[in-house]
């Protein structure tokens, strides 16, 4: 069903996936999604800040494990999912590597399950990440104050937890990861059609109507 | 008659209630004016003062930190005094073995110096003199903590201290009382010395000594490094009050650096107490100059350009304004002697703003005159600027950044010996009173007056913005340090117990542990918190124990165990919401005891 990838477009594609692939291999040395903890007595350079690194946390954890036992949760610094982001994110390189050097004819259908592979990868990964914010908040052990009801942090907001302001969010290297399943996306895309012209200066000029110098 | 006293009884009225109108409105003025000094001294909540201002304690043994321009008192560093607040010389502790070595556990603070790079204060040291017991100690500004303790040999009575500028290459201490170098030996009044000491400013090591005839009282050292300058009464040798003040003149002592250094180098010294020692009468160049100065002077100080050093008179009302370039020039010393301007009663310590002006405080007369040195020196008889009140017999006074090449020329310090009525009644002993001044303009203006325990002499005022960066916060673990999960009892004689344990909130690594009675006990814990201003203590009950661990640190205490029992140790600094909860038993069992008792538990 697929056809060849035109010569016309196959160095273009190449480009953006190369884009790809040094996206996802500078993500792996950049945290991922973070959290910040604001209270009255923990903020400015005081405030807790917790990275999520592809294998590892980072941030002060001494002071979020010395404050958990008051809500009685405990941080999944084990969770396997965690320990296998690394490989998974060395593998999406690898794939997109794959589609690269894949013959003419099978490139577009090497690209496309390259892209669902990652597409579904990050999909799990955010929603990993979602079901362990949700255990955090809700399978707590006895905790020091009493009255503190269950609590789901989101992946990407805010949320008031007693004196605690958390804000979530994507870090620089999530925001990278999604870029290039974006551009890997955009490559399978790319590939489908027969040419592309990219605008030049006189097409450009012609559209916002500017006049030639001369 | 009658119509006649009406309207006289009417006019009266007029005329009184004009007299109150403008009463009021005067007292409308004052107002105004005191909400704008308020506003000089005003610091906003969570914001910073601009100067730390360093406070001998005096007989407290301390250093005082206030925050300048608000007067708020932010830190009291303990020196030559045990201080169980901050775990500091109590005794089976490092810093008790410091104190202790070098004599009583109590000490008289009077003149802190910073340490200066390039002639600017750097914030790494302030050195403190204990003038009771002729030490001094150097306190480390990224900790405000003391950290050596030394004392000065074959002297009695460490006064001035001072740098020596650019580079801190010397801390200079004057050796003010006149006695035997050798008390051991006995009384010899005939061997009498007092000088000055040139010690290392990190060993605190005196690496030699300047004899010179009469007292030493107050320091200073010339900008390039070259002189150190001290005043110098009871030039008589007098043993009494009558025989110290005979003589019309006393002198500045001015020590040739380079000339001593030299003298040392060719072997012309005699080793006292282990310390070479410099008469200088016996050395081949000439060490002392003794330039002459109306009798009994007192305060000493080298002008921030460094071309003057001046000798404030405190029994003539002068000060004597010397040029140093002219010390090892002239044949006669009097010729030294650029200035004398009259300044009032009592003149005892000098200070500048960096603009020209110097800051006089007047002990007799309760005032601080400014006075500008070029008119002075240049006999225009217009040299005085201002005067203002202080409340009450100002000692010294210094302006910000004062000792530098750079004074900064905005505040003042006026400390006074007497409060009087300036602060609500506490009983006969009345509180310090430091009163803070705006040098800013041409006219002095005073802003503040805030009190102080007793009693501080002298102080340092360095700019937060420079001192600030440096300092310390969180430690980073030491060596020794006990690490999480590390927490353990060991014994490692029949007598002896090594305890190890971390604390965090809310709990010590140990919730109990059992030594026996007579053992030695050495205690280690290591505060293993990560952010700021999160300190343990460690009290133990009936046993005189109190420790101070900020985080990171790591602290030892060391005690016998001769109080059978349960003693329960708990946390002295509030912590967390389990404060009360942050302790644990240490279980002594009685000499005799068989059997341990068996935990009773539910």
């Amino acid at each position: 069903m697929s056809t060849a990838v035109s010569r016309e477009v196959a160095g273009k594609v190449r480009i953006i996936l190369v884009a790809a692939a040094v996206l996802l291999v500078a993500s792996s040395f950049m945290p991922l999604w973070y959290t910040e903890m604001e209270s009255p007595q923990y903020h400015g350079d005081d405030k807790i800040v917790v990275e999520v690194y592809p294998g590892r946390l980072t941030g002060n954890l001494r002071e979020v494990e010395t404050l958990n036992p008051y809500i009685g949760v405990h941080l999944p610094l084990d969770a396997p999912e965690l320990r296998a982001l690394p490989w998974v994110l060395g593998a999406f390189p690898i794939l997109i590597l794959g589609a690269l050097f894949a013959p003419p004819a099978l490139q577009r259908k090497v690209l496309r399950v390259t892209f669902v592979i990652m597409a579904a990868g990050a999909i799990a990964g955010a929603t990993a990440l979602q079901w362990r914010l949700y255990q955090l908040g809700h399978e707590r052990t006895h905790s020091i104050l009493t009255r503190v009801p269950d609590f789901t942090p989101p992946i990407v907001g805010s949320l008031q937890l007693k004196n605690f302001h958390v804000e979530c969010g994507l870090a620089l290297g999530g925001w990278l990861v999604a870029l290039a399943i974006a551009l890997t996306a955009f490559a399978w895309y790319v590939s489908g059609l027969e040419s592309i012209r990219l605008p030049s200066l006189a097409m450009i000029r012609h559209h916002l109507h500017v006049p030639e110098i001369r | 008659m009658r119509s006649r006293f009406y309207s006289g009884l009417f006019l009266s009225i007029m005329i009184a209630a004009a007299v109150a109108l403008s009463a009021c409105k005067g007292s409308t003025g004052q107002k105004e004016g005191i909400d704008d000094l308020a506003r000089r001294v005003y610091v906003p909540v969570g914001k910073w003062d601009k100067y730390y201002a360093f406070l001998s304690g005096g007989q407290g043994g301390n250093v005082l930190v206030f925050g300048i321009p608000s007067g708020r008192l932010i830190a009291s560093i303990p020196v030559f005094e045990p201080r169980a607040q901050y775990g500091y010389a109590i005794p089976g502790t490092p810093s008790y073995e410091m104190l202790k070595s070098t004599g009583p556990l109590w000490g008289d603070t009077h003149h802190p110096a910073i340490s200066e790079t390039n002639g600017d204060y750097d914030g790494r040291w302030l050195f403190i003199n204990d003038k009771a017991n002729t030490r001094v100690a150097r306190i480390d500004l990224t900790h405000f903590e003391t950290v050596k303790i030394a004392r000065i040999p074959n002297f009695q009575s460490a006064h001035g201290t001072a740098v020596v500028p650019p580079d801190t290459k010397y801390l200079i201490v004057d050796g003010e009382f006149r006695a035997e170098p050798d008390p051991a030996k006995g009384v010899n009044v005939a061997a009498y010395v007092a000088g000055m000491a040139f010690l290392d400013p990190i060993t605190l090591e005196t690496r030699f000594e300047v004899l010179v005839p009469g007292n030493c009282d107050i320091n200073d050292a010339s900008k390039d490094g070259r002189w150190a300058f001290a005043t110098n009464y009871n030039t008589e040798k007098g043993l009494n009050i009558e025989e110290m003040i005979r003589n019309d003149e006393d002198a500045i002592s001015a020590i040739d650096i380079p000339a001593a250094e030299e003298a040392i180098r060719k072997g012309e010294f005699v080793t006292m107490g282990g310390t070479k020692v410099i008469d200088p009468a016996k050395t081949s160049k000439k060490v002392l100059y003794l330039v002459p100065v109306p009798k009994n002077p007192h305060g000493c100080d080298v002008s921030p350009d460094g071309k003057y050093v001046v000798a404030s008179g405190k029994l003539s009302p002068t000060v004597t304004v010397i040029d140093i370039s002219k010390i090892d020039k002239v044949k006669n010393l009097h010729d030294a002697i650029v200035a004398q301007p009259e300044v009032g009663m009592g003149p005892l310590h000098t200070t500048w703003d960096g603009r020209g002006n110097a800051y006089t405080s007047l002990f007799i007369d309760s005032q601080i005159v400014k006075w500008n040195v070029a008119k002075a020196v240049a006999g225009d008889p217009d040299y005085i600027v201002d005067r203002i009140d202080v409340h009450y017999n100002p000692g010294h006074t210094y302006a910000a950044m004062g000792r530098t090449r750079h004074p900064s020329g905005d505040y003042l310090l006026s400390l006074n010996k007497l409060s009087k009525d300036m602060f609500i009644p506490v009983g006969p002993t009345m509180p310090e009173s430091q009163e803070l001044i705006d040098i800013s303009g041409h006219k002095m203006k005073m802003l503040l007056n805030f009190p102080a325990e007793s009693e501080p002499h002298d102080a340092a005022i360095m700019r937060v913005s420079d001192l600030a960066p440096k300092v310390v916060q969180v430690d980073q673990p030491v060596a020794n340090a006990v690490a999480e999960g590390q927490s353990r009892v060991e014994r490692v004689g029949p007598h002896e117990v090594n305890v190890y344990m971390t604390a965090i909130r809310s709990r010590f690594g140990l919730d109990s542990f059992t030594v026996k009675e007579g053992d030695s006990v050495h205690v280690t814990i290591t505060n293993i918190e990560t952010v700021r201003d999160m300190t343990h203590g460690f009290a133990v009950e009936d046993y005189g124990i109190n420790l101070a661990l900020d985080p990171g640190q790591t602290r030892t205490v060391t005690f016998i165990a001769d109080k059978p029992g349960t003693h329960w140790y708990y946390c002295t600094w509030f912590c967390s919401a389990l404060h009360l909860e942050m302790r644990g038993r240490m279980l002594v069992e009685a000499a005799g005891q068989k059997e341990p008792q068996k935990e009773a538990r539910k």
